[in-house]
């Protein structure tokens, strides 16, 4: 062989091995960057999930709980029911973690951001069930219209919000007329009244107040319903899925902590003189409505759960004996 | 000619060893960096895993499944549980499986006064006396475990006062070994 041809061969070797070097260190490179975000976001959404657990068990020692989260960087947080269970995607395209939220959250399907503001009110039935926690992106505005019947429930929604996170207290305005509303950018209007909002909040009935349990429509046509004002703030702050959600998995957490009491009150009945047969029936009732409602949210079954539920508060809080809860 | 294209031939391959060289070299170094990006997410997962434990024991001492309730009085406010829910909880605690997601164990032992014995607990005489431990969830092996102490409190009463005795427990959480 010349000795040209032997240095061309020589060159084209080195081209070769080189040009597979590269091409490898590239797509590598590329591949980490993909993995090192993903590794972040599976990293946020474990903290996510923890972070919320607080918030979760503040309502044993206090009314509520609110704070203000900054993050670095912009995230992309979505959330989803999946199978009857809140998941929590964070990231986009094929960088999202997936995380199963144990805890009640509350919030816009899909949030991007850089500061937001959580806050926790307990639900009561009447006796503590868990805490509900709400989430909102710090920027969002909302715009609550209220008429004679409804100013009392807006003026303990804006002091609940204020009394936890005196910082979001700006991010809320209250008027009786829907175009006050419309002069907010992308402000998310919640109605008490006839007026068409994002979300329409309609008091059925209660004792002594109009907004003790009642019904709620979507925008997308969607209705639920509610009862006590921590559900109420619960539709203010989320979509229907994520309401509907947690509003079927909050029901049946009412029928399980029924039974949780039906076995302390057979307990208490082998101990005490007193009887607590009915306090059992009560739990029974609320147990098969809670359960119903946890398949099929209705108006016609939120009415006598509220009822046999203020029965039995009254019941417990007048018995001579030790008290169930 | 002939040393001539010896000579040539050598050099050729020469360059493809060292050109080997470097690609075996490149190759190394690669499988190095897998190896330590899989030690460093295992050693996050665990991190994660811990901090998922520790933050679970405050969240469980709040279960409203398991707290004392208003009609405890002041007890209510510290990290006060009530044995009769305990006791209810434990009967039926694989319904509440899910609450206790990222643990291997959760339990609740008596520390003082010292129990007579270690036994699970049930209704009978005497109770919570006669006994040592509720078991809250169990699945699998615990690679470590976290505790706090909490206060057991049992509501008594003969009909004209009721009334509750408190002693310690603690809270025992164990965490998952990964496989």
């Amino acid at each position: 062989m010349s000795k040209k041809g032997l240095m061309l061969l020589h060159w084209i070797l080195v081209i070769l091995v080189g040009a597979v070097i590269i091409i490898f260190a590239v797509v590598f490179a590329s591949k980490t960057g993909v993995v090192e975000q993903k590794k972040q976001n599976v990293v946020v959404a474990e903290y996510m999930d923890l972070f919320f657990n607080p918030f979760a068990s503040i309502g044993a020692i206090a009314e509520g709980f609110g704070k203000q989260v900054e993050f670095d960087y912009e995230v992309e947080l979505e959330f989803r029911c999946v199978s009857g269970e809140e998941k929590l995607f964070v990231g986009s395209g094929n960088k999202i973690a997936e995380e199963k939220i144990e805890n009640f959250v509350y919030a816009p399907t899909q949030l991007k951001l850089k500061s937001m503001f959580v806050f926790s009110k307990p639900f009561n039935l009447p006796y503590r069930i868990t805490d509900l926690i709400f989430t909102f992106d710090a920027s969002q505005q909302f715009c609550l219209v209220y008429d004679s019947e409804s100013s009392e429930i807006v003026a303990d929604i804006i002091s609940d919000v204020s009394g936890e996170l005196l910082e979001a207290e700006q991010n809320f305005i209250s008027c009786n007329d829907l175009n006050c509303c419309k002069q907010l950018e992308n402000a998310r209007i919640v109605s008490f009244t006839s007026q068409q909002g994002d979300v329409n909040i309609a008091g059925k009935g209660g004792f002594g107040e109009e907004f003790e349990y009642g019904e709620i429509r979507f925008r997308n046509g969607k209705k639920s319903v509610f009862i006590g004002l921590p559900l109420v703030e619960a539709a203010v702050f989320s979509d229907y899925e994520i309401y509907d959600c947690n509003f079927r998995r909050l029901m049946s957490k009412v029928a399980a902590m029924s039974d949780i009491y039906h076995g302390k009150s057979v307990f208490l009945g082998r101990t005490q003189i007193c009887s607590y047969d009915f306090f059992r029936d009560d739990l029974q009732k609320m147990k098969g409505n809670a359960r119903s409602l946890s398949s099929s949210p209705s108006l016609s079954i939120i009415e006598p759960l509220y009822t046999t539920s203020r029965e039995f508060s009254d019941r417990n809080r007048d018995f001579s004996c030790a008290q169930l809860y | 000619m002939s040393f001539k294209n010896k000579k040539g031939q050598v050099k050729m391959i020469e360059t493809v060893m060292v050109l080997l060289v470097l690609v075996f070299l490149f190759g190394m170094i690669m499988i190095f960096y897998a190896r330590f990006q899989i030690f460093e997410i295992d050693r996050i997962a665990k991190q994660v895993d811990e901090a998922r434990a520790d933050s679970l024991l405050n969240r469980i001492i709040g279960m409203p499944e398991l707290r004392c309730s208003l009609s405890f009085g002041a007890a209510s406010e510290i990290n006060c549980l009530d044995t009769y829910k305990l006791l209810a909880f434990s009967q039926i605690r694989e319904r509440f499986e899910d609450e206790f997601a990222g643990l291997s164990e959760a339990k609740i032992v008596r520390d003082y006064p010292a129990p007579r014995n270690q036994e699970q607990c049930s209704f009978g005489n005497n109770y919570p006396s006669n006994c040592g431990e509720w078991l809250l969830f169990k699945k699998g092996v615990s690679r470590t475990s976290f505790d706090t102490f909490v206060t057991l409190c049992t509501q008594k009463g003969n009909g004209f006062a009721a009334f509750y005795e408190c002693e310690i427990g603690r809270l025992i959480v164990g965490v998952p070994k990964r496989e």
